[in-house]
């Protein structure tokens, strides 16, 4: 079986380890990481990667840009796209997959909660 | 050899010998008496035969009488609901452990989300001696394990005898009141040197009443005290592991914070070792 790759792109060191450990729960999947949406810009077109978790709120570019630049890309736009996010609000969820997202967690984070929605993207 | 073969093989044989047509007439007749009396044996065999199996198809034509049949019906019926009903309890015992499972697994899932928390919690904030990294991680460890929306981080100050705020999240520094450690806000906090949660709520809040005190302690001295004033409106309910974050935040928040404190105003050193060896030589007189 392919090994799959997830892209973490997340500015907290302490939210990267966290899904570090929590993803390096599903079989098969290997995992890079992002400070901000340009450092996953030039992730992406160094490796191929199978999913890509963002936060939104990070410097230079936001999870929002990332994916609304993701999605324009003929090379990049059928990767699921899952947001790890503070706001909890109905506008925010519907703005982030109006754009393209595929998937959006609210903080505060449960491991159990990105496990299974990456599981879901991936169909592992 | 058949009957027809034994009596032809008989007549055959009485040319050979040379007797006197008397004495052959007479052997032909005694052989054919024989003969006969063998063929009447094996049809009296066959008669039995005939009837014994004319006796068993009787048998087996004989309608079984109503009551017998049911008696039999209801025989076999109460054997296959014993059956039936040993494998509902089976199906029920396997129903039950796989319930029994999914539970443990679940439980299993729980008290590794909560170790993971715990362990990236603490190894983060024993990761720096930077003092607004220790900060910074703090912060990160209320607003994304907890989830809190507003909170701030009072350290102590003797000559004013208050813990004054130096961080906050979700609302100006100047807007978080200093606290006193008789102040209602802080004194059980301060008392029992123990996280306490006031109440929870997702709407509303108080600067002046923290909905929770941490007190961050260093040998049992509380160096600081973080408060938590309102949640992520997401937020459903504080759970078990928000409760054992506050501890550890407790345990290992004020060790950090004068840690990188006495880091950033301490010289570098040369040596690691000589500098170790030299603490230990003045420490606690252990040096021998």
């Amino acid at each position: 079986m392919r090994e799959l790759s997830a892209l973490i792109v997340e500015d907290s060191p302490t939210m990267r380890q966290l899904l570090v450990f929590a993803l390096s729960r599903v079989r098969g999947l290997s995992v890079a990481e992002a400070d901000d949406g340009l450092d996953a810009l030039k992730k992406l077109s160094q490796m191929s990667f199978d999913i890509i978790i963002t936060d939104i709120n990070m410097p230079i570019m936001d999870g929002l840009k990332l994916v609304k630049r993701v999605r324009s890309d003929e090379r990049y736009k059928d990767i699921p796209v899952v947001i790890i996010t503070t706001e909890g609000g109905e506008e925010d969820r519907k703005r982030a997959l109006a754009l393209g997202a595929n998937a959006y967690i609210t903080k505060p984070i449960r491991a159990p909660q990105v496990i299974q929605t990456v599981r879901q993207l991936l169909g592992v | 050899m058949s009957v027809q073969d034994r009596s032809k093989g008989s007549l055959g044989s009485s040319g050979e010998r040379g007797e006197g047509p008397a004495d052959t007439l007479r052997g032909h007749l005694k052989r054919g008496e024989a003969f006969i009396e063998e063929i009447l044996g094996e049809n009296e065999a066959l008669r039995l035969r005939n009837l014994q199996l004319e006796s068993r198809l009787q048998d087996a034509m004989t309608p079984v009488p109503a009551k017998v049949a049911a008696e039999e019906l209801r025989s076999i019926f109460a054997e296959l609901q014993r059956e039936h009903e040993e494998l509902k309890r089976q199906l029920d015992d396997v129903a039950k452990e796989t319930e029994q499972y999914k539970a443990r697994y679940q439980q299993i899932e729980d008290e590794n989300d909560r170790l993971v928390n715990l362990f990236v919690s603490a190894h983060q904030l024993h990761s720096s001696l930077e003092l607004h990294e220790v900060v910074q991680i703090i912060d990160e460890i209320l607003l994304n394990f907890v989830g809190a929306s507003r909170f701030a981080l009072l350290v102590w100050d003797a000559p004013s005898g208050r813990y004054r705020p130096i961080e906050s999240y979700g609302l100006p520094l100047e807007e978080v009141p200093a606290l006193g450690p008789e102040d209602p806000a802080l004194k059980e906090c301060i008392e029992t040197r123990k996280p306490v949660v006031r109440d929870f709520a997702s709407e509303g809040w108080d600067r002046k009443q923290p909905r929770v005190c941490v007190p961050l302690k260093l040998a049992g001295e509380v160096l600081a005290v973080a408060t938590v004033y309102s949640y992520l409106e997401q937020k459903e309910a504080l759970s078990e592991i928000d409760g054992e974050l506050f501890t550890l935040l407790a345990d290992h928040g004020g060790v950090v914070l004068e840690s990188a404190r006495l880091a950033a105003g301490s010289p570098p050193v040369e040596s690691h070792f000589s500098a170790c060896q030299a603490l230990l030589k003045t420490g606690d007189g252990n040096d021998a």
